[in-house]
Parts: C-alpha cells; structure tokens; sequence
C-alpha cells in the first residue's frame, strides 16, 4: 500500500505538467484546468501525508474516521514502534504541512493588509468612474492602468490614462474583465498557486503558478462571448499593455501569457464536448480521491489480508 | 459607511484645491452647494481623517484650521507605486487587467487583430 502511495505521489510529481502544461483543450476549457491543476496538488498533498502516517496505524484499525487515524498515530508513536524512516516521513509531512499553513497564513495576510492600504488611499483620491457602479473608480494618472482590488470592498481602479486610451467600449468590456475576476474570487486561486510554490519550490508548482494566473485571466476573459466584443477586449489588452512610456514602471503587471491571451479572444474557441468535459472533471475527481481509499476500511482490510497472510 | 468614505474624498478634494488652511465651517461651505449636509457632519469627518493622519491642525481661536498632510499626487503616487510594486512575499493582493508586453509581442498582437479584423469582416460580407 505504501510502495503505491508512493509511486502515485511520484506519477503526480512527473506527470502533472506533460499532463497539463501546453495542451490544446486547455485553453478551451479554462475552469476544467484550473480544477485539475488544483486536484494535482491535493492528490500530491495527500499521498504524502498517508504515505507518512499509514504505517504508524495498524491495518485493521483504520476507518475514515480521522479521530481514530489521529488516535493510532499517538498510540504508535508513544510505543517507540516507528522505525527510522518511517520517523523521516512523517517529519518531512509534518514540515510540508507546516510551512504551507505558515506561508498561507503570511500572504493571506500581507495580501490582506495591501489591499486594505490600497482601498483608503483609493477612496481619498479616486472620483467614482460615472456610470459604471460603485465599484469602478477613476485614478488621476497618466500611466495607462487597470486593477481590481479584490476582497471585501472591492474596488476597480482605472486611470485616466487607461480610459483615454480606450474606447467607450473597449472601457465597459475591461470592466466586465474585473467584475469576473471579483465574482470567481480569482485572488483566492492565485494565493493558493503562490502558496504552493513559495512553500514548495518545486517545478511543477511554479509552472502551476503561472499557468492558473494566465488561466484565471482566460476565465475573466470569457465574460464576454459575442465575437466583436472578444476583438475590443483584445485591443484593450493591447492598448493597455503595450509598450509604453513608463515602461520601467510597471513590474508589478508581470509579463508574458499576453499572446495566448489574445489569440484566444480572436479565435473564440469551441466549449470542449459534454463527454470529455465531465471525463476531466471524473478525473479530476478521481485524483484528489484515489490516495484517501487506502484509508477505507475495506480496502485496508483487503491490503491487510495480502500482506499478513495467516 | 461607503457615503462617509466618500464624504472624506470630498473633503480632502476641497483641502487639495484650496492649497492652505480651511476651517469645519469653511470646508462646509464649498461642499453644500452640491450636498445637503451639516456642519456636525463635516466636523465628525474632518476629525476622522486628522486621527487617520491625512490633515493636520492648528487652533486658531475657538475653532481648527485644517490642511493635508500631504499633496494630492503624493497619495496617487502612493497609490501606483504600491499598485505596480511587484513583491513575490506580498502575497496575491491585486489583479491586473494584463501583464506588460514586449514591443516584439505587442507588434505580433497588432498584426493579429489586423487579420482578425478582416476575416471578421470577410465573415461577415459572406452571411
């Protein structure tokens, strides 16, 4: 049982960006890969955690009942029945778990304290931008910008130079751009992404970051379906993020995706077939799950029976 | 609440334009005739926005004078220096409209729309 939670946390490991990074219906369903980039590393998280503390647990005492798991892991440890690496493992999932609650809990809360700065300085010199509701607010400034400031109070932040730089149009779908990021609570996918790859510097959580921050974007993205509208919003990613004047400026935006982004807009690509959308979502599904059977009862007395014959 | 936050823009804007000291009664007077609002009202606000640190005071008489501790495009730089400082360890606090494109991109994008543009046109002289 352990010697396949651990190939499945390996098969995890390698295979979640080949799986993932760079296929073609990813890009046609946004929410699907969001979903299965999540569900890789919830999979990888539990089958550490299991592979660390199933061998503390004697076989038949486990049900799915975490009281009792917590239970054995007490009892076994207190009777000095832990062998070397079985100690290893389970400091190394306690260290894992820990740093990722320590690390959620530091940017949760910086990101927490930016926005709350951003929101008071928003309101003493932003004007609301008319016609657009409570929201949406006008910044005096000539670097062409647009932001969200999501969270409680949410706000949108356009500049001056952003709306001069827009058409009508192009102003109202940008805004709609935002609204969807405010109502997906998209901030909450991107802390998670970050978490992971600050508290995991590991390949596939980096790729993971980037790929659910472009994602996240496509998502907003589809707000808007009507084909012309697609094409405004992809002057609007243009014009706003074009090469400007104050170039030196404007780390913060990051780079690259753009590209993707707008050929995307542009080619408005076809909703993947009902079959292989619910075939991914099982999947899915399926990831996150599988490591939890080898604490089912059933399957635990099955495995018992296998490895303690007689 | 989002009224009183809205009342204290409006206060700090007549304080920005008026470019020195203003008192309770003076700052009512340049927002009433725009607002029905009372001079309690005015002197509840302006007594928040000193303990936040955004005016500061003097007594003159019986009564405050008020000014901004700060000028208006001090807090709008404020504001764009903290919108796009980029600190991985700042957590995920806002989200951007897009990322900055290279000049390479941003002339293949323009190339792109180009062509979208015609074929949409072309998609459409055919139906």
């Amino acid at each position: 049982m352990r010697s396949a939670l651990g190939l499945y946390g390996l098969l995890l490991l390698l295979m979640t960006r080949p799986v993932l990074h760079r296929r073609h219906w990813v890009d046609r369903a946004p929410r699907l890969a969001i979903l299965a980039w999540q569900a890789s590393s919830a999979g990888l998280i539990s089958a550490l955690v299991l592979l660390a503390v199933l061998p503390l647990v004697p076989v038949t005492d486990v049900g799915v009942d975490l009281v009792h798991l917590v239970h054995a892991c007490g009892t076994a440890l207190t009777s000095h029945d832990v062998g070397i690496a079985e100690a290893v493992l389970l400091l190394v999932a306690f260290a894992v778990l820990l740093t990722l609650c320590r690390i959620g809990w530091r940017q949760a809360r910086a990101s927490r304290r930016a926005r709350r700065r951003q929101r008071v300085l928003i309101d003493l010199v932003t004007t609301p931008l008319h016609g657009n509701g409570p929201t949406a607010r006008l910044l005096e400034h000539d670097t062409p910008l647009a932001y969200c400031v999501p969270g409680r109070g949410p706000r949108i932040v356009v500049t001056t130079g952003a709306r001069d730089a827009l058409t009508r149009t192009d102003l109202d779908l940008v805004l709609r751009h935002e609204q969807a990021h405010l109502r997906g609570r998209h901030h909450l996918l991107l802390l998670w992404a970050r978490v992971l790859r600050t508290a995991l510097p590991l390949p596939v959580f980096r790729t993971g970051e980037a790929e659910i921050a472009q994602l996240v974007e496509m998502l907003a993205d589809d707000a808007v379906l009507e084909p012309a509208e697609r094409r405004s919003l992809a002057h609007a990613v243009l014009a706003l993020g074009g090469p400007g004047p104050a170039g030196a400026l404007v780390a913060g935006m990051g780079t690259g995706g753009a590209e993707r982004r707008v050929a995307r807009l542009l080619g408005l690509p076809r909703a993947l077939p009902r079959s292989q959308r619910w075939a991914l979502a099982a999947a899915s599904v399926s990831v996150t799950t599988l490591p939890w059977l080898t604490v089912t009862p059933a399957l635990a007395a099955w495995s018992g029976q296998c490895l303690l014959p007689g | 609440m989002a009224e009183l936050g809205d009342l204290e823009a409006a206060v700090m804007a007549v304080l920005w334009d008026a470019e020195g000291t203003l008192s309770v009664r003076q700052v009512l007077e340049h927002l009433q005739p725009e607002r029905a609002i009372a001079y309690t009202t005015v002197m509840t606000v302006m007594d928040r926005l000193f303990k936040k640190g955004h005016l500061r005071r003097s007594s003159a008489g019986n009564a405050f004078l008020y000014a901004p501790v700060a000028t208006r495009a001090d807090y709008t730089s404020a504001l764009m220096a903290e919108a796009l400082e980029s600190d991985p360890d700042r957590g995920t606090a806002l989200v951007h409209f897009t990322t900055r494109l290279s000049t390479a991109d941003a002339d293949a994008l323009r190339e792109a729309l180009r062509r979208g543009r015609r074929a949409g046109r072309d998609r459409a002289g055919r139906d």
